[in-house]
This record gives C-alpha cells, sequence and structure tokens, in this order.
C-alpha cells in the first residue's frame, strides 16, 4: 500500500511540473501574429528560396512567411482556397502551375515596369506573373561509369532495353509532370503513353525528387537519373571529387526550357510588400545569387549567366500560349502517369 | 443516477465534432461523379490494395514471432539480467517509425553507411533497404515491443499449473505449445495484431521514406497531384473505414480492458536453460536488441558526428524545437480539461448510450493521422474558413486522434473502484458536484494527468497531419526530420531526430511500460 502511494506521489510531482512547465511556455510564447507577414507559398524547394527570403528581410524589414510544398499541390491549394487563400505570393517550380492559377483569374496583373525588368521580353504572360529564373531538363549521369556512346539521343531512346534498371525518375515531382505534358503536347498521347509503359515495364527507380537522384547518381544506384539541370551542378559545388555531369538532350522536351516563376494573388491584403518581393528576387545582387550559388540562368541582361551553364538558345523554348495549352494538359498526364504504373 | 443535462449535451457535442470529418469524407465520396469501375482501372486500385496487404500482414506476423517469443522465454525461463532485457527489448517503441526508416534507409543505401563499414570484409556494394522488404523491416522491429508489453502482461498474469499438469500427462513440447500454450494467448496474440495491423495502415512516415506504395503513401501523392481528385476521396473513405473497423474491435475487445487493469502476477516457478540454450536465447536477444535498438541509435550519432564535423547548423532546428513543444504542451493541456468531464461521465454515469459515446471515442485512436487531416482541410476550408491553417484547427485535429489516450488512462484508473463508492457518497447526501469534487475527480485526476502526458508525447511525434493542417511558416521536429529525409539531408535530419528522442524517449517509456512496473517482479 505505502508503495502505491508513493508511486502516485510521483505522479502527482510529475503531473505538476508539466502544468507548470505549460503555463511558463504560454506565458513566454510570443504573440503569432501572422497579420502582416508577407505569405509566400513556394514550390521551390527550402534549400534555393531560403537564403533569398534572409537577405530579403534583413534588407528590407518585411518578415515572410513561406509554405513549401510541391509546385502542383500549390497551384491546386490556391485554387481550391480560392477567395480564402492565405498566400500573398505564390513561387513556382514552372509556368504549368502559374498559368493554372492565372486560369481561375486569381493572380493580380503586374505592372508593366516589373515585366520589363524581366529579360525574355517573350514571356509577357498577361502580366499575370513574371519569370524569375530559367531552368532547363536534363539528364544527369555519372561521367566516370557512362562513356560518350551510352548517351541516348533523345528521351524516346531510353525504352531501349540497355537502359533497363538504370534510370532514375521522379514521377509526382511537378518538373517531370511538366516534361510529360510537353509530351503530349509535341509527340502526341499515344506516343508518350507508350513511353511510359515501357520505362515503367522495363524497369526505374523511383525517387521523391530531383537532389535524391544526383545522390543516387554519385552513388552509382542508378546511371542515368531525369532531371533538372542545377540539382546536378549545385551537387557537383558540394562534392568537388564527384563525377557527377549533365546531359543536354539535343533537342524535344528532355532539354525543355521552364522559367520559373513568381505571381501576385488578387485576394492579398499585401499587395505593396508582395511586388517589393518580386522587385527584390530581380534586382542584380539576388540574380547573381541565383546564377552563380544556384547555377540558373539569369532573367536580366545586366547579370552574366554562370560559366558553368550551356548555351541556352537551341533547347525547345515555349511561347506563353504554347504553356497555356500545356498547362491544360497536365492532369492528362497525370492520369497517363498512374495509368502507366508508377 | 440520472446524467445532468448539460453534460451529456456537452460530451455529445464533443463526439459528434469528434466524428465529424469521418462523416464528411464519406459523403464528399458518395458525391463522385465518375463511375466506380473505371476509377478501379485507371488508380491501379488492386495492386494497391494486394501491397497495402501483404505489408500488414507480413508486419503483424514478424512483429507476433518477436514479441511472443521473448516474452515467452523471459516469463518461463530463468534468465540472468531478464528486467534488464525485458526493457531493452520495449524501448524501440519510443522511436517513430519515420525515425527508425530514416536510420535504414541511410544506413543501408547501396553505397551507404554499412557498405563503408563492410568493405574492411571486401563488401563493395549492397542492394540497399526499401520498398516492401524495407517497411517491412523497420516497421517490424518498431512493432513487436507492443506485442510483447501486451503478451507479457497476460502470460505474467496466467499461472503455469496447466502447462505443468499437461507435461506430467506427457505432452509433448510441440503440442503443448500448440493445445496448452497458444489458445490461451489467443486473446492477446488477437488484440496485439490488430494493433500492429492498424498501425502499419496508417503509418505514413516510414513507407514514404521507404518508397513503398500503400494506401497512405498514395493517398498524399493523389493529394500533391490532384488535390480534390476522386482519388483522395475514395481512398481516404476506404481507409478510414477499415481502420475505424479495425480500431473499434481493438479498442473495446476483453483484453484491452484487462490489460489497462492487470493485477499482479502469479507467482511463476521460472525453470533453467542448459548452456547451450542458453546461449542461443543470449544471442537471439543480443541480435533483435542490436537491430531494433542499438543500430539505429548508432547511425543517428553517426550522422550527427559528421554534422558537427562539418559545422551544424543549429539555427535550423530552434523553430523545429519551439514549434513541437508548444503544440504540444497546448494540445496534452487541453486533452486533460476536455477528458474531465468525459470521464466523469463515463464513471459517475452508466448507461447504454454513454457506453456507445465511450465506445466510439475510444476507436478514434486508431485512425489513419492523413485521413483526419485531410478532411479538416476541405471541412475548414470549405465551412469554417477562418480556421484554415491556423493552430486551433491543428490542436483541435491532434485532439480528435490523442483525447482517447486522455480518457482512456482516466477510466484505467476507476476499473479497480467499485460503484459503492458513489452509492456511499449519495447515501451521504452528498451533492452530485460534491461527488464529483470529492469522489470521482480524485480517482481520475492522476490517470488523466498521465494520460495526457501520452497525448503531449504523441502530438510531438505526430507527422502527417501537422504537414497538412500546419500554419504556414510553421514547423515541428517532425516536419524538420521529414522534409530533410526526403531530401536526402540526412545529417540535419539526424540532428533534429536525437533532439526529439531526448524530450521523448525517456517518459514515453514510462509512461508505456506502468503496467509492468506496478507489478511487484518481473
Amino acid at each position: 500500500m505505502f508503495r502505491l502511494k508513493n508511486r502516485n506521489f510521483k505522479l502527482f510531482i510529475f503531473n505538476n511540473f508539466f502544468i507548470l512547465t505549460f503555463t511558463l511556455i504560454a506565458c513566454t510564447f510570443p504573440n503569432n501574429d501572422q497579420g502582416n507577414n508577407l505569405v509566400i507559398y513556394s514550390g521551390r524547394s527550402e534549400s534555393i528560396v531560403d537564403e533569398i527570403i534572409k537577405d530579403f528581410t534583413e534588407e528590407t524589414g518585411i518578415q515572410v512567411d513561406v509554405r513549401y510544398a510541391n509546385s502542383t499541390e500549390l497551384a491546386n491549394t490556391i485554387i481550391l482556397e480560392g477567395n480564402n487563400s492565405p498566400a500573398d505570393l505564390f513561387f513556382s517550380q514552372d509556368p504549368i502551375n502559374l498559368e493554372k492559377v492565372a486560369e481561375q483569374n486569381l493572380f493580380t496583373q503586374l505592372p508593366n515596369e516589373i515585366m520589363q525588368r524581366s529579360l525574355n521580353s517573350n514571356y509577357q504572360f498577361n502580366n499575370y506573373w513574371i519569370p524569375t529564373s530559367i531552368r532547363v531538363r536534363t539528364l544527369g549521369y555519372n561521367s566516370t561509369s557512362t562513356q560518350q556512346e551510352e548517351l541516348p539521343i533523345d528521351l524516346y531512346e531510353l525504352i531501349n532495353p540497355k537502359y533497363k534498371n538504370k534510370i532514375g525518375l521522379a514521377p509526382t515531382n511537378s518538373s517531370f509532370i511538366t516534361m510529360v505534358s510537353c509530351m503530349i503536347y509535341f509527340d502526341g498521347e499515344e506516343k508518350t503513353n507508350t513511353w511510359l509503359k515501357n520505362i515503367h515495364d522495363q524497369g526505374y527507380i523511383e525517387y521523391p525528387n530531383n537532389s535524391t537522384q544526383i545522390n543516387a547518381i554519385d552513388n552509382d544506384e542508378i546511371k542515368f537519373g531525369l532531371v533538372n539541370h542545377y540539382y546536378t551542378l549545385r551537387y557537383k559545388s558540394e562534392n568537388q571529387t564527384s563525377n557527377v555531369k549533365n546531359y543536354y538532350f539535343k533537342s524535344g522536351c528532355g532539354s525543355l526550357v521552364m522559367p520559373s516563376g513568381i505571381g501576385v494573388l488578387k485576394t492579398s491584403k499585401n499587395q505593396e510588400n508582395a511586388t517589393i518581393f518580386i522587385e527584390f528576387l530581380l534586382n542584380s545582387n539576388t540574380q547573381e545569387l541565383i546564377t552563380n550559388n544556384l547555377f540558373e540562368f539569369p532573367v536580366i541582361d545586366i547579370v552574366n549567366q554562370n560559366n558553368q551553364l550551356p548555351e541556352i538558345n537551341s533547347f525547345l523554348n515555349l511561347e506563353p500560349n504554347q504553356w497555356l495549352e500545356l498547362s491544360k494538359l497536365q492532369t492528362k498526364a497525370v492520369e497517363l502517369i498512374s495509368k502507366a504504373g508508377y | 443516477m440520472k446524467i445532468p443535462k448539460f453534460l451529456s449535451s456537452l460530451n455529445v457535442f464533443i463526439v459528434v465534432a469528434f466524428i465529424s470529418p469521418i462523416f464528411y469524407l464519406f459523403f464528399e465520396t458518395l458525391n463522385i461523379n465518375n463511375n466506380l469501375l473505371q476509377f478501379i482501372e485507371i488508380w491501379d486500385f488492386y495492386e494497391l490494395f494486394f501491397k497495402t496487404f501483404s505489408l500488414v500482414v507480413g508486419v503483424v506476423i514478424i512483429s507476433l514471432i518477436l514479441g511472443l517469443s521473448s516474452s515467452l522465454i523471459i516469463s518461463r525461463f530463468k534468465i540472468k539480467g531478464s528486467k534488464i532485457i525485458l526493457a531493452l527489448l520495449i524501448l524501440p517503441l519510443v522511436f517513430p517509425s519515420y525515425i527508425g526508416a530514416l536510420t535504414y534507409a541511410s544506413a543501408f543505401s547501396p553505397k551507404g553507411l554499412a557498405v563503408n563499414f563492410l568493405t574492411n570484409f571486401g563488401i563493395r556494394e549492397i542492394s540497399g533497404i526499401s520498398g516492401y522488404i524495407g517497411s517491412l523491416i523497420v516497421l517490424s522491429l518498431f512493432t513487436y515491443p507492443y506485442v510483447l508489453l501486451i503478451c507479457f502482461n497476460t502470460i505474467s498474469n496466467l499461472d503455469n499449473n496447466i502447462e505443468e499438469a499437461a507435461k506430467s500427462l506427457g505432452s509433448s513440447k510441440v503440442k503443448l505449445f500448440t493445445r496448452v500454450i497458444l489458445p490461451r494467448l489467443k486473446q492477446p496474440i488477437t488484440y496485439s495484431a490488430l494493433l500492429v495491423g492498424l498501425y502499419v495502415l496508417s503509418d505514413f512516415g516510414a513507407v514514404s521514406i521507404m518508397k513503398y506504395s500503400t494506401l497512405t503513401k498514395v493517398i498524399y501523392t493523389y493529394y500533391e497531384i490532384d488535390i480534390t481528385g476522386d482519388a483522395v476521396y475514395l481512398y481516404s473513405t476506404l481507409l478510414l473505414l477499415t481502420s475505424f473497423l479495425l480500431s473499434f474491435i481493438q479498442r473495446n475487445s476483453d483484453v484491452s480492458n484487462q490489460i489497462q487493469n492487470s493485477s499482479r502476477s502469479k507467482n511463476i516457478k521460472k525453470k533453467e536453460l542448459n548452456k547451450f540454450k542458453l546461449f542461443i536465447t543470449y544471442t537471439y536477444f543480443v541480435l533483435v536488441v542490436f537491430f531494433s535498438l542499438i543500430l539505429p541509435i548508432l547511425v543517428l550519432f553517426y550522422w550527427l558526428k559528421n554534422g558537427l564535423n562539418s559545422g551544424l547548423n543549429i539555427e535550423l532546428v530552434y523553430k523545429g524545437i519551439f514549434g513541437s513543444i508548444f503544440v504540444s504542451l497546448t494540445t496534452g493541456m487541453l486533452a486533460f480539461f476536455i477528458a474531465i468531464p468525459i470521464t466523469v461521465a463515463f464513471t459517475q454515469y452508466k448507461s447504454n448510450f454513454n457506453k456507445i459515446l465511450e465506445k466510439i471515442i475510444l476507436t478514434l485512436y486508431g485512425l489513419p493521422h492523413i485521413t483526419i487531416g485531410i478532411s479538416l482541410l476541405f471541412i475548414s476550408l470549405k465551412f469554417v474558413p477562418r480556421l484554415y491553417q491556423s493552430f486551433t484547427l491543428l490542436i483541435f485535429s491532434y485532439l480528435i486522434v490523442f483525447l482517447p489516450q486522455a480518457i482512456g488512462a482516466g477510466r484505467a484508473s476507476t476499473y479497480q473502484i467499485s460503484n459503492s463508492f458513489l452509492e456511499a457518497s449519495s447515501v451521504l447526501g452528498f451533492s452530485r458536484l460534491k461527488t464529483f469534487y470529492k469522489v470521482t475527480f480524485p480517482m481520475i485526476r492522476n490517470g488523466i494527468l498521465s494520460g495526457s502526458a501520452l497525448v503531449f508525447l504523441s502530438t510531438i511525434k505526430e507527422l502527417p497531419q501537422t504537414l497538412l493542417l500546419r500554419p504556414t511558416g510553421f514547423k515541428t521536429l517532425a516536419i524538420d526530420i521529414w522534409s530533410f529525409s526526403i531530401e536526402g539531408q540526412f545529417t540535419d535530419a539526424a540532428f533534429s531526430s536525437i533532439i526529439l528522442l531526448a524530450i521523448s524517449a525517456i517518459p514515453t517509456y514510462i509512461l508505456s511500460t506502468r503496467n509492468l512496473r506496478s507489478k511487484n517482479d518481473i
């Protein structure tokens, strides 16, 4: 009986300690006043955006809250949220998802003076969103274990049995879905479907995203990975001894040029600060950071592209209306990917 | 005694609020306009069903073998250090599944840590642990302690006279096991099989990190691609209903009550083992403890050491620690206050209606968090946009799945006390309020408090609901671990994992084993 009492007593002390700690923390917890913070839904990953955001807050004093997720998920979320969206800005990996939001008439139009800062005059996109950097689809490989002649001419050569179990891909990644949408647009549903089925049936390795694929290529888990170009270059800059490399297909959706961009939501109560953020992304310091540290192509002409980056003009570069067409094919692309068994 | 109206309506209100996510998803699914057959064809229904089912069955079998064998050995044979062995075997339950998966995925990638070590023995590459095998190993290693806890409790309560009698009648060892021991363990085995099955069915973290597509992972994938798609609704509803059924059976079985209410262990004569058998037994325990406890810890510390060498950014986890502790403490506290009226109603006023409410509430504990999260996200956007992405909604979602822990613990502490206390109190002319204050509350207080501590611990480890419902910019340790893991940043993930374990491991262990320790001897 004494034992029991003793135990209850200990429990009592433990529990009171628990209450006390809570009260203390509750009192010291700062009021989470999110009303004035700029809310960004970012499809671009934290490792890329975080540094830029920190610089931005330091320079402007504007506090930022970022919700990181897949670009497709965020675009769908914004559409679902409609008028109740807490987001001020949508920062997306690719135009498809921006166009999807634009089509629902959820973006506010950006002033011309801002649009003109971005180099690529063909990207006007009705002023709904603005490109902030350019990326290219590519094939990552390991240059020590792979000979030049082993490299495929285009995406469709990957269904050759010699690539069996050697390819990595991230079927739920927005950029991959964009590439498949591009294939449907240019090569037709049937050809794309056959490609997806063949790759699936001959054997591939699934990854959650691009950076894990590059890791796997370096570790010889896979020989090739369908990725965006900058993941390889960034990995190489962090792991100097690594021999991962980019192979740019001569033509087709395998080397699709994908601007990453940002737009301000109509429902935003922070329009002014949101515009300041876009201007910040387009200033020369940020653009230099984007190309020198993050290995993407800059979008303003006073900043030169990183010398490790290839000449971009030969790659598949879409017009704004083509991006709109692609955004309509996104659901089809997802359906084909799922049907093929990924 | 008749239950006061306000108490009764309060309870009905709480229960209705808590099960609203289930109904919402169900009704949305009824509205799906697509033809069901077409749906099954497009979304690979059968393969998914088979994959999920085979993982559940596989993990249940392995964890039953591990848990049952160790509990039988420890309770029936004389083994030196059995107390320590038992503690070490139970300890792996402090690992959330995603941390377990993280350690195995990072250690056994084709050219990962294990290969660094194995090069000394001439091995340069291994095929890697992921997919079905990876999920099977990780989930089995971190769920068998539940089987062990449950079976050990029951076995220690059974005397072994029958076993002795059977032996003296000349029954063989095999027969003894299949005819005498197993039948008596039927209930705890079914109970723990259901518990483990439910755990696997709702697990999201481990299968995501292991890249194995079960229902939970696929729901999240479809959610990412097409948020309000048919697949999200249909699969969530399917998963929710299946687990509701399993959880209902499990939480309300006789064993559930017995385990929470186990009495003192019988005096069992333990048998000696010869040297060879003792050696085999120790080897077995060493292997199990190594793979389920020592290896994951070693891997975490290896990554931590790596991180410290290359300059770990402590600022990176600061926000996560703060966020985790904040939401968990709030949820734990609220659980305490909300559990009181419910538990009082269930103990002080016994009616059939109350019994149904109690059963429903206890069932909520086993529900897959991802489906509750998705449902609440939709509900908030559609009906109460103010609560969308708010702390209030996040904490409400935690309470739905974790409050049953507080109530369960409160109930357990009252099983030993008979109705006569309440009768005596009313004979003495105490008012109902005074009865509550003088009799019922002191009876349930400590139970609910330790239950609330369990709620705190469960919340701190929670992943999928936090992922879906968190306010923008808000972080917890679990979120950090998950996003670092899928990005392949193992050093950062390990650092957050170690902090999470440092906060939660010891209290989790103490609270999970409190039934064991209340017995005189192990």
